[in-house]
């Protein structure tokens, strides 16, 4: 399967809100909240869609 | 940022994206700075004729109804000392269009963090002061890499 460029770039920039609002939510939490773990998870698996990106982006 | 405490600069933040454009708000007001936004080029130009203040320009290249290079280009002609910060996920497309980036204009990769942004524009602050004692450009070049992964040229 492959995606459009211009597709790619909207999810890219969809995939950035959602880890740049992560890293804010984690400047704010208290280093023994117990939701941080969870935002943790969440920016993990941002990070692991973006990183595949390229690989579905059509040549 | 404290009411009461005047901005360290006023940023435009031009995106067609929304929710980008709010990302750059809440980082770049917990850093201290003003912002004001527009989503496309053409409003841009609105805002820098009636803003009382604009420091700063972080401009988004892919956008529609006028590209950010082509929005920068005419910023620039009515405001020569406005700093601009390219925010790009194609920063090869940036080379293209614009082979040579001059003074007070940096770039940054999309995504950013929390910290590269704060950094790069604080960074392309510190690169327009004119007092002594200046840093070379270049050195200002290599922290703003070695820091924050942006770049400049």
């Amino acid at each position: 399967m492959t995606i459009e460029p211009a597709t790619v770039h909207r999810l890219k920039n969809q995939l950035a809100i959602i880890m740049g609002f992560c890293e804010l939510l984690l400047s704010d939490l208290s280093p023994d909240s117990k939701h941080r773990a969870d935002v943790i998870q969440i920016q993990t698996a941002g990070q692991s869609a973006l990183d595949q990106l390229p690989q579905l982006a059509a040549h | 940022m404290a009411s009461d405490q005047a901005p360290r600069g006023v940023v435009l933040v031009v995106d067609d994206e929304p929710g980008v454009r709010a990302l750059a708000r809440r980082i770049l007001e917990g850093g201290g700075y003003g912002v004001v936004e527009a989503g496309n080029g053409a409003e841009a130009l609105t805002v820098m004729e009636s803003a009382a203040r604009v420091d700063f320009l972080i401009a988004d290249l892919d956008m529609p109804v006028m590209r950010g290079e082509e929005m920068t280009r005419k910023i620039r002609a009515l405001r020569p000392d406005l700093r601009v910060l390219y925010v790009t996920a194609h920063s090869e497309l940036l080379f293209k269009e614009r082979p040579e980036l001059i003074d007070g204009e940096a770039f940054l990769d999309k995504p950013f963090t929390m910290r590269g942004l704060l950094e790069a524009v604080s960074l392309l602050k510190a690169g327009y002061i004119k007092e002594p004692p200046p840093a070379p450009v270049s050195t200002l070049r290599r922290w703003l890499k070695a820091l924050t992964g942006a770049r400049t040229r």
